[in-house]
């Protein structure tokens, strides 16, 4: 199973403090050595403030010699102390109830900076100070106080390259505390600074392919613990998205088998009104994995492919029975495993009933990995389900399902055709005979309705 | 008369005299012979003694050449310093009066004579005569002289070109033999004598001077100005002389060509020796160095590196060798370009294989820049070598890189280490990532083209379009200039052919579709001037031509067409098959493979196959027809297809794939007679295993392409196809018709309310829209130049 795991390749685009689960879980499947994986976690721990943590796993190398710890311990503290004492003055203004008041009743980003600096003596170096005793919090590992002071941070701070910082920085303390609504908001505040950069230092293609590129990795965390429906839902509308489709094409193919997965999770889901299907998905992935194919394949792409590409529903079911223990080992899909599962053999029924006519229930069983009953059963579920459009009967005596197609009849295509046609050609009828009365004052309504739709926008970029 | 003349020789400078005079020498000597074939031929115009050939018109005609020749000669003469008495020739005043006696008796007999002269002869002789007159009086003076004595005048004439003569002598020798003896003996006469080229190791910035003031002139020589220059460059010593002689030199060997299409290959060949000699030196000394732009410094002093404070003082020399390389590539194509490759192969090939040690220069020519860390000239440079470079099998280029090997010995180079060994593919990589870094965007633009084509060809179908995608250039290149778009369409070519070779037939199709779609691709590639355009101008036509690539870097039109057509028959064979209507089959079909399939149905008689065209189209006939085995024996008898690398696993590939497009077109067009057909039958009449043909079959089924369903139970396909009546069919067609016309109507009516809405949409809409970067044109197409 080692071959097909992702955390090497997830870990570049990861943040250090990020991947610290995704070692923890590996050294609880273990798939990899223990010691190396104790080397690795050191090694990535390595870096941070979390000296506690970091002496701890340094005792559990093999052959760690003695290392005195506390003059990193002593260090952390006092630097831990002088960026409180600078952030100090900042803090005790967003304490005091009187000043947020009065910071909360003004929209206008400038004008908060300049009440600061005049009523309470606190100019740039002061809010950056908030940011830096942040960011010393998060390499601690307290990442609920981390979040706190990065939140006001980006309340007050003008500067784009240090709020894009922040943001990321808050993201990850939301992930790693486990608030999920509030990391969905940071993701989706990321993804419009990202998406729309005007002139800034993101707006370099380099720069802001990384930039997707991370977004992409560190939204993982947040879409599959956000739950089943939503979650799944949330990625594919991200990851489908043409830009962030095309990034991850081009850096980081391995994504795709959660958006794969994702896609085959929620394929039963109810849908949102007003979205598209998601057999359409299905269909698009299928193209994709196959163009991709020459860079990354693995059981989960592969399987798609099996049943959509080479419809050879042996190849998919072995593929499935890998598959399966994949996303059972999978950092981020472990949770997802049965419904996976159970998806996947609804993708493969689905098809093969489409195709077939007769279908042996012991075949179709077999191909399931299901026992003859459990086999029966789950296609009496299948008939039920009326999205399949076809009208199956089971004949229990030869073991048989019988699958009956309605055709359509030359007169049906005929009426289906033409219909709509009267009304559609009425509405056309409507609408010029509206336009051409209403074009003159057109014009001035089109302008009044821009006006305040653009004060609204300003209004709710400054709060 | 002849104090006009006098004056200019007074005044005259001697310094610039006696250098006119040696380069005007040469000119007078060939003015000489002019003049006397001239009276040459006007004697035997004239010999009224024989009365056989009175020619007036030639004589006519030949007087008026040593008319213009006199007045010349004249104004030549003004500042020599010849006295006057020597300024007419005796043979020309000889003439003129000889024609004159001539002309009068022709006329004197002619009215006596009962038969009249031919008019044109007539004219030509009273022309003659008026002429004649009008010059006598010109020449009054000194003819009056020659006519009391002829003797004397001539004497008088060789006494004043006594001075000269010796000079004279010489210089026709010089005319006649090129090789180098003779030209030493020549310089070293001229250098007794004291007046002209200073050829010895004192005088060579002297001598160089005047070569610069003359370089550009009218009447210089460029023959002889290169001559004395590699004269010079055998008496320079120092090395700062030679690097100077070098600068005149190379410059001079290119400038050659300027009436010829390109200079004369032995030159060539001396000139990239030189410049090779010339980037050696400076690389051997690292206290000289070329630049374009210097201090002022005096031409006349020889100048050697000085130490002050402890650090060098470097020579700066005043010159481009960057651009010396450039037009020494240049030139290198230019003479490929004028070898016929067919008609003189044996030329071409010679020519050819002088591309080494060009490629070992330009190298050599990159290390030097970068250690003078001229980043602008190693980017040239270096795009130079991989243009060299990237077109050529691995094995060309490992030969070229181990010559390189050999001689660079001692170098250093930061872009491409010497020492390391490394293959093909890797070097047009690192040559290519160090020009991305480059400031020049049309360079870049280039560089990655040209990665594109080595991937390409190499077979890296998947990184050859990634690159191709990521680069975005296929928005730009039609504002690129033409020799980009040249090499775009290269690249293109080059990609659809990887893409066939990997069996991936729908891409191949669509990346080759838009260079076919033209009849033009030779015109496209820069392998033909354009044929079809006659109002073509010379000076464009001149242009096209010099665009054209050298035969070796063509590609092979036929190969391409053979793989495009092919990939077309693969694709529409079993679209044709699945169409209902006419009109749906003419939506499809990709046009210029319709086009040869129609020409070939309108045939009576379909002969066997000749061309590769025609094997397709009779295989694409067979496909269509059910017979499998004959398309595919059509298809893989095609020649061209041994040029490929694997040709074996292209053949196979192709077997296979015609295999499975058969099925898909036998289920096509014969579903409707069967109700089910077995899948063991199908399975053995085209020879694929049953899987294959449930996978194929399933495929269409899934993709509602055939009303199908499979019985796995019997092994059958049941097809549940319901005919359509004619009445039925025709109905359901104007149904379509009139969905369409609402739906165009619904379209319009969009677009013209939309006019008044769209200024809303397009704000919110551009932020995601322009953000979007990468790969949003896969299928975007391509656009030829």
């Amino acid at each position: 199973m080692a071959e097909y795991d992702l955390t090497q390749q997830l870990i570049p685009h990861l943040d250090r403090q990020l991947a610290i689960p995704l070692l923890a879980h590996l050294s609880d499947i273990a798939i990899f050595p223990a010691e190396q994986l104790a080397k690795a976690q050191y090694d990535l721990v390595k870096g941070t403030n979390m000296v506690d943590y970091v002496e701890q796993l340094y005792s559990q190398l093999p052959n760690a010699e003695p290392k005195d710890f506390s003059s990193l311990r002593e260090a952390a503290t006092s630097k831990y102390q002088t960026l409180q004492e600078a952030a100090q003055p900042v803090m005790k203004v967003i304490e005091d109830p009187d000043a947020v008041a009065k910071l909360r009743s003004n929209v206008d980003r400038e004008k908060n900076l300049e009440i600061l600096r005049t009523e309470y003596n606190i100019d740039i170096d002061g809010i950056n100070a908030l940011y830096h005793f942040g960011q010393y919090q998060y390499s601690l590992g307290a990442y609920a106080n981390a979040a706190n002071f990065l939140y006001h941070f980006l309340l007050f701070s003008p500067s784009f390259d240090l709020n894009i910082s922040a943001h990321w920085g808050k993201l990850a303390c939301n992930i790693l505390v486990g608030e999920w609504e509030s990391a969905l908001t940071e993701v989706k505040d990321l993804r419009d600074l990202i998406d729309n950069p005007h002139g800034t230092s993101m707006s370099k293609p380099l720069a802001q392919l990384q930039a997707r590129t991370w977004l992409l990795h560190w939204s993982l965390f947040v879409f599959f613990n956000l739950g089943e429906v939503t979650g799944c839902q949330s990625l594919l509308e991200m990851f489908l998205t043409p830009a962030y489709l095309n990034t991850i094409q081009t850096s980081c193919p391995h994504l795709l088998r959660y958006l794969v997965a994702a896609a085959i999770i929620s394929r039963r889901a109810p849908k949102p009104a007003g979205t598209r299907g998601n057999r359409d998905h299905v269909k698009d992935l299928t193209k994709i994995v196959s163009m991709e194919e020459y860079q990354y394949s693995d059981p989960v792409t592969s399987f798609l492919k099996d049943l959509f590409s080479d419809f050879d529903f042996g190849k998919a079911q072995e593929r499935l029975s890998v598959a399966e223990s994949v996303v059972r080992q999978d950092f981020f899909l472990s949770g997802f495993a049965d419904e996976f599962v159970e998806n996947a053999r609804w993708l493969i029924s689905e098809v093969f009933c489409r195709i077939h006519q007769r279908i042996d229930i012991s075949e179709l069983s077999k191909t399931l990995n299901l026992s003859n009953e459990e086999g029966e059963k789950w296609i009496v579920n299948l008939i039920r389900d009326s999205r399949m459009g076809v009208d199956a009967k089971i004949d229990l005596k030869s073991n048989m399902l019988h699958i009956s197609r309605h055709h359509t009849t030359p007169t049906v295509t005929l009426i289906e055709t033409t219909r709509g046609l009267a009304f559609r050609s009425q509405a056309v009828n409507y609408a010029m005979q509206s336009t051409t009365g209403e074009r003159r004052d057109g014009g001035e309504r089109g302008r009044g309705r821009g006006r305040p739709r653009g004060g609204r926008s300003e209004v709710e970029a400054a709060t | 008369m002849a104090n006009r003349f006098l004056k200019g020789a007074a005044s005259s400078d001697e310094d610039s005299d006696e250098e006119d005079k040696t380069i005007v020498l040469s000119a007078k000597d060939k003015r000489f012979a002019e003049m006397d074939a001239a009276i040459h031929n006007i004697q035997n115009a004239t010999k009224s003694a024989t009365g056989s050939s009175n020619d007036w018109v030639l004589a006519s005609s030949e007087l008026d050449k040593l008319l213009r020749f006199i007045g010349r000669h004249q104004a030549s003469m003004i500042s020599s310093p010849i006295p006057p008495a020597g300024h007419i020739p005796p043979t020309f005043l000889q003439t003129l009066v000889e024609l004159e006696e001539g002309v009068n008796s022709t006329i004197a007999s002619e009215k006596a004579a009962a038969k009249k002269m031919a008019p044109v002869k007539a004219k030509a002789l009273s022309g003659l005569k008026q002429t004649l007159k009008k010059r006598s009086k010109e020449f009054e003076g000194v003819l009056k002289i020659y006519n009391e004595d002829p003797a004397a005048y001539a004497s008088a004439y060789e006494s004043a070109n006594a001075v000269p003569a010796p000079v004279k002598a010489p210089k026709k020798a010089v005319a006649q033999g090129a090789d180098g003896e003779a030209d030493s003996a020549d310089f070293m006469t001229i250098g007794k004598g004291g007046k002209a080229l200073n050829l010895t190791t004192e005088g060579v910035f002297r001598t160089l001077r005047d070569i610069f003031e003359a370089r550009g002139r009218k009447n210089t020589d460029r023959a002889e100005t290169i001559r004395i220059l590699s004269k010079l460059l055998e008496v320079s010593t120092t090395t700062y002389q030679r690097i100077r002689v070098y600068l005149a030199l190379i410059p001079a060997r290119l400038d050659y060509s300027q009436s010829l299409v390109s200079i004369p290959h032995d030159s060539w060949v001396s000139c990239l020796h030189e410049l090779d000699a010339l980037i050696s030196l400076l690389i051997q000394e690292p206290d000289y160095v070329v630049q374009e732009q210097t201090e002022e410094y005096d031409d006349l002093v020889d100048r050697e590196p000085t130490v002050v404070d402890g650090k060098t003082q470097r020579v700066a020399v005043a010159g481009s060798l960057i651009g010396m390389l450039e037009n020494l590539d240049n030139e290198f194509t230019k003479t490929l370009q004028h070898t016929d490759a067919h008609d003189k192969g044996s030329d071409y090939i010679e020519r050819l294989r002088e591309e080494l040690p060009l490629y070992v220069a330009i190298v050599k020519a990159q290390a030097l820049f970068e250690r003078e860390a001229l980043s602008d000239h190693v980017t040239r440079a270096v795009m130079r070598r991989l243009e060299h470079i990237y077109a050529k099998p691995d094995v060309v280029i490992n030969h070229f890189e181990d010559a390189v090997g050999k001689t660079a010995s001692g170098l250093q180079s930061q872009v491409t280490p010497f020492g390391v060994t490394r293959d093909a593919s890797a070097l047009v990589h690192l040559l290519c990532v160090f020009i991305y870094q480059s400031e020049a965007p049309l360079l870049r633009a280039r560089a990655i083209l040209a990665h594109i084509f080595s991937h390409a060809s190499h077979g890296r179908y998947h990184q050859a379009r990634d690159l191709l995608l990521m680069s975005h250039l296929q928005d730009t290149v039609q504002h690129a200039d033409v020799i980009t778009q040249i090499l775009y369409n290269r690249a293109v070519m080059q990609l659809g052919l990887a893409a066939f070779r990997q069996g991936y037939i729908a891409e191949c199709q669509t990346i080759l579709a838009e260079m076919f779609s033209t009849q033009r691709q030779k015109e496209l590639l820069a392998q033909s001037i354009q044929r079809y355009n006659t109002q073509l101008s010379p000076e464009q036509e001149l242009v096209e031509k010099r665009r054209l690539l050298p035969f070796h870097m063509h590609l092979n039109i036929e190969l391409l067409e053979a793989a495009y057509l092919t990939s077309c028959m693969l694709i529409e064979v079993p679209l044709l098959a699945a169409a209902d209507s006419e009109e749906q089959r003419r939506r499809i079909a990709s046009k210029t493979f319709k086009r040869l399939l129609d020409m070939a149905e309108r045939q009576a008689f379909m002969g066997p196959p000749e061309n590769t065209r025609d094997h397709i189209i009779k295989a694409s006939k067979a496909l269509q027809a059910g017979e499998w085995e004959k398309a595919k024996e059509l298809i893989l008898t095609i020649k061209v297809w041994t040029l490929l690398e694997n040709v074996d696993a292209v053949r196979d590939m192709l077997a296979k794939k015609i295999q499975e497009e058969g099925l898909r077109t036998y289920l096509f067009t014969y579903s409707s007679f069967y109700a089910s057909l077995s899948l063991s039958h199908l399975s053995s009449t085209f020879s694929l295993s049953v899987p294959a043909i449930n996978s194929i079959i399933s495929r269409m089924i899934y993709s509602d392409e055939l009303a199908a369903s499979l019985d796995p139970i019997d092994g059958v396909v049941i097809f549940h196809r319901v005919e359509q009546t004619e009445v039925q069919r025709l109905s359901q067609q104007l149904a379509e018709r009139a969905a369409m016309l609402l739906e165009q109507n619904e379209k319009t009516l969009d677009q013209k309310l939309g006019s008044q809405n769209r200024g809303e949409e397009r704000g919110q809409t551009t932020g995601t829209d322009g953000a979007a970067r990468g790969r949003t044109e896969r299928r975007g197409g391509t656009r030829g130049g």
